[in-house]
């Protein structure tokens, strides 16, 4: 097995042009675990957790692009993603230790992808490129498995929040899977709201959601919209996504999520 | 302090997945993809070729009997012809290294022919349902008992319960070592539950003498039951015989999940009547529990939970069936409750139930129809006897505050109570005994004994009843192997009474071979002379029931239990979270009161894990849905709520110092208790555990119910 870790992305694109089908490996939550177990065993890996120009976060006007293994811990702490205001990703996702290390990017290879709601809400897009090309392609979050055999994702963009919320239900509050989760925003460019759950583990935008967010008054309507673009299949499922939707709204407008 | 904290504090442990030595080989299980199917061939071409590759075994190799089973010998060493459940052993693979060998077993290829499965357990016993048992039957065991007039009560509920699958879920998976012992014979080191009952599975299909096999206690990372099944054993001793090399083996965590018995998913209808002030008139109940592909001990846990179905309630009419079937689902046996657990929940539901319906406070029933100590249990007739009044554990749950604090606004907080009871000790018939040998010389005093120490602290009682009969002596203790005196294993909260009464015994005596004064004085020992005593001590006699009556005695100790529970729910997403657990039980004398706190405060969590997180699921296919610790939830230090052990002194005057076995205790009412506790926080019925969100629920939320039209509306692309 090759096992590359390169310093920079320059060098991680040649080498994943070198190595297409090796496995990409970013902070090695989901991956390490996985061979430990025997479930994945990758013919080659390329690490990208050495990358020193890959966890920069920069600020360009109202939005930001995260390097590919900017961290998520990193990411709810950084001042360029208005410090404190994703502090909900540290609520949700995760465990402390495995938000100290696992990537945002990476996340989004995963199945499921639990930060793509997240991502959605705040506008991002996927950001890859390759060594057989010039110049950076951008795809939805969402679409993490059309990467080109010799492409990597190379970084995040993402619009900064004014305000943030991300609920998730789950059997308990950490370490246990997602069943259904909103993520709700206040972009610059208007308030964004996505949903997942209930569809294969997709994050689904919700468009009809964004003039109710905006309202303070519209939590009736916001969780109603995000209902609608979830579909959830159970009265149940339909009751607990607009709990959900109701809790990111609270926490938009009141800072609070109690019910 | 325990013998093995310090190694196992400071990782220093040896656990038995650690196990290697010079020239090994390794070995890998190959498992069966599918539920059910004939087993026309293994194909192993592919696979010798990897590099390293040794040898594939299968069951042609096998030169003794094909067929093992800690209770009964159903169960293939390696498929025999057909597979009978999902992950089945077909082949075990050896190589030169453990990734070789796991290579191999990927390009090992069964040659399969499927059959039709049959994954519910309520079809078993249909005409048409597929065969799954060894003698063309699907019924595992059955049993039956109608007491009493046919008398009803004026108010009676009807209810039918549901419990999952939980897993002993030990932190340490299967792993052991075999080593060809140069004259014919075999070694194996290994993670167990009972020396001797592995060696004569072990013997059997080797075809050879028992005292051919040696079998030593490697060091075990948690048990719960779910290592009273062989599992790696033959194949590495039968690999280290033919190749006449060291052989290892080591599970992988989702191997572990499927390769070991689960608790047995049960469903239990229970009719529960009384009169109009609470007292109980007549129980049926009918229960049934899905055993999986082969018998393991399914039929001693129908055996626990017939006998206990009705709970320590006096009631004059009792008529309850008990089976066990086999399916095609994974293989269910011991675990940690063995039976008790699925029914206590069952039974006290029902008995709030019946509160319910009757307007009256479920704690007053419970006062109300619980036995007085001495009376004779609903089912089997025994005796209630060497037992604390079961009333007094309720008394000791309500001398424990409540929580101060109250639930964070929109929560709904519950309380519930359970009472429950089980066996302690094997019973029902079976020799109830163990052996020990102590040593003693100048320097001290070595305890022998083949009882395991599976982390609940056997050795420590063991060195603390040596201490108590010979002063403060130094202790020491030989390994653990087949070649001591049976202790009969570490199971069914037996080891207290078994080898605590073995050590008292020996201890007694080679007091009075040192001159018959605590403390002794070992310096009177020459240099090189020592003193060796060996002792046995059998439990008080049981007997099985009459199966034409189900009346006798099959119960050496009752174990009595009460948990009260409080939770909070979440009534809009129907998440709970445990506030605070107390559990009260009847230990008879505790011996070390903190490893009774340890177990208490344990196994209490435990049952709360069974309530609201642990389960494997099964899918349409047969498949096991427990990869690892992401996807079978085990409580975790952040769902470990205030739990308090109360411990209830009623010393049993036919055991040693009075004390009973106490480990299965706290997983019997824990899980009942917190259902109870979700039921009173939401008011819904809660008729399964583990609870998920969706049983839980309750506010209705307006915007969750847009109209069909709308919530089908495609998302619209955003822009």
């Amino acid at each position: 097995m090759a096992y590359l870790r390169p310093a920079t992305i320059a060098s991680a694109l040649a080498a994943r042009a070198e190595l297409p089908r090796a496995l990409v490996c970013g902070g090695g939550t989901a991956v390490q675990p996985a061979m430990n177990a025997g479930l994945l065993r990758p013919a080659d890996v390329l690490d990208l957790g050495g990358l020193r120009d890959g966890a920069a976060i920069d600020a360009y006007g109202d939005r930001v692009r995260l390097g590919p293994v900017v961290r998520v811990a990193a990411a709810a702490r950084a001042h360029a993603l208005g410090a404190g205001v994703l502090g909900g990703l540290l609520r949700g996702f995760a465990t402390p230790a495995v938000r100290e290390r696992a990537t945002l990017t990476g996340n989004l290879f995963q199945a499921p992808a639990d930060l793509a709601v997240v991502l959605t809400a705040l506008d991002g897009s996927l950001i890859t490129a390759s060594a057989h090309s010039r110049g950076e392609r951008r795809l939805p979050v969402t679409m993490a498995s059309a990467l080109r055999p010799d492409e990597l994702a190379v970084g995040l963009d993402l619009a900064v929040p004014a305000a943030f919320a991300y609920e998730r239900l789950a059997v308990r509050e950490v370490a246990a899977p997602t069943l259904a989760a909103v993520a709700a925003a206040l972009l610059p460019g208007g308030p964004r709201a996505a949903v997942t759950g209930y569809r294969a583990g997709t994050a689904v935008p919700c468009p009809g959601a964004v003039p109710h967010l905006a309202d303070p008054a519209g939590a009736d309507g916001f969780a109603a919209a995000v209902v609608a673009a979830a579909a959830p299949p159970t009265p149940y499922a339909r009751r607990s996504v607009a709990a959900l939707a109701r809790r990111c709204h609270r926490r938009i407008h009141r800072g609070d999520a109690d019910a | 302090m325990r013998p093995d904290a310090v190694a196992k504090l400071t990782g220093e442990f040896g656990y038995a997945t650690e196990l290697h030595a010079p020239g090994e080989l390794h070995g890998a299980t190959v498992r069966s993809p599918v539920a059910a199917a004939d087993l026309l061939g293994v194909e192993t071409a592919e696979a010798m070729r990897v590099r390293g590759a040794y040898r594939v075994l299968t069951i042609a190799d096998v030169p003794g009997a094909r067929r093992v089973g800690v209770k009964t010998p159903d169960q293939p060493v390696l498929a025999d012809g057909r597979v009978r459940h999902h992950g089945e052993p077909i082949a075990f693979a050896l190589a030169e290294t453990a990734e070789a060998a796991r290579r191999m077993a990927l390009l090992v290829r069964p040659i399969l022919r499927p059959r039709p499965a049959l994954l519910d357990p309520e079809r078993a016993l249909d005409a048409d349902a597929p065969r799954v048992g060894p003698d063309g039957s699907n019924l595992v065991h059955r049993l039956r008992l109608a007491h009493g007039t046919a008398r009803r009560g004026a108010t009676g509920v009807r209810r039918r319960w549901r419990t999952g699958r939980q897993d002993a879920a030990f932190l340490a998976p299967e792993a052991g070592l075999a080593l060809p012992d140069g004259a014919g014979g075999v070694v194996l080191r290994v993670a167990t539950q009972d020396l001797h009952h592995d060696r004569a599975q072990i013997a059997a299909a080797l075809g050879l003498p028992e005292e051919r096999v040696r079998v030593e206690l490697a060091g075990v990372g948690g048990a719960f039951g779910g290592r009273e099944d062989i599992t790696v054993h033959v194949h590495l001793c039968l690999a280290a015989l033919l190749s006449g090399r060291p052989v290892r083996a080591l599970y992988s965590r989702a191997e572990s999940f499927g390769a070991h018995p689960s608790r047995h998913p049960a469903i239990m209808t229970y009719e529960l009547t009384a009169d109009p002030d609470g007292t109980f008139v007549s129980l049926a109940a009918d229960l049934l529990f899905d055993g999986g592909a082969y018998a393991s001990t399914s039929k001693a846990v129908v055996g626990v939970a017939h006998y206990f179905a009705a709970g320590p309630y006096r009631i004059p009419r009792v008529e309850i069936t008990t089976r066990a079937v086999y399916t095609n689902n994974p293989v269910a046996g011991a675990l940690r409750g063995f039976g008790a657990t699925q029914v206590c929940f069952a039974m006290e539901s029902t008995v709030d139930a019946l509160a319910a319906e009757l307007g009256l406070d479920p704690a007053d029933v419970r006062r109300r129809n619980l036995l007085e100590p001495g009376e004779p249990l609903a089912t089997s007739g025994q005796a209630l006897a060497g037992v604390a009044a079961p009333a007094s554990l309720l008394d000791a749950l309500a001398a424990v505050p409540l929580p101060a604090a109250t639930p964070a606004p929109g929560l709904r907080r519950g309380v519930g109570v359970a009472v429950g009871i089980k066996s302690a000790g094997l019973g029902d018939g079976r020799p109830e005994g163990a052996g020990i040998v102590l040593r003693a010389d100048r320097h001290g005093v070595e305890i022998a004994t083949a009882a395991p120490e599976v982390g609940q602290g056997v050795r420590a009682v063991l060195a603390q009843i040596v201490t108590e009969c010979l002063g403060p002596v130094p202790i020491t203790f030989a390994d653990s192997t087949s070649a001591l005196p049976a202790s009969g294993g570490s199971k069914a909260s037996r080891q207290t009474m078994a080898s605590g009464g073995a050590a008292l015994r020996a201890a007694t005596r080679l007091r009075q071979r040192l001159g018959g004064a605590t403390p002794v004085d070992l310096s009177a020992l020459g240099d090189g002379t020592s003193i060796v005593v060996e002792e046995r001590y059998d439990a008080p006699p049981t007997a099985a029931p009459d199966p034409r009556t189900g009346r006798g005695d099959p119960h050496i100790a009752f174990q009595l239990t009460a948990h009260r529970a409080v939770v909070d729910v979440n009534p809009a997403l129907g998440t709970a979270r445990v506030v605070q657990l107390v559990a009260a039980q009847d230990v008879g004398r505790a011996l070390n009161p903190a490893l009774v706190r340890g177990q208490l405060a344990g196994g209490t969590v435990q049952g709360a894990g069974f309530a609201l997180l642990e389960e494997i699921p099964v899918d349409a296919d047969g498949r096991g849905g427990a990869a690892g610790f992401g996807t079978y939830l085990l409580p975790a230090a952040v769902d470990v709520p205030e739990v308090i052990p109360v411990i209830v002194e009623s010393g049993d005057p036919r055991l040693p110092f009075g004390a009973k076995g106490v480990g299965e205790g706290p997983l019997i009412s824990s899980p009942a208790a917190v259902a109870a506790a979700l039921r009173a926080a939401t008011g819904r019925p809660v008729a399964r555990i583990p609870a998920h969100p969706e049983d839980l629920a309750t506010s209705h939320d307006p915007a969750a119910t847009a109209p069909a039209a709308a919530a089908e509306e495609p998302a619209a692309v955003d822009g």
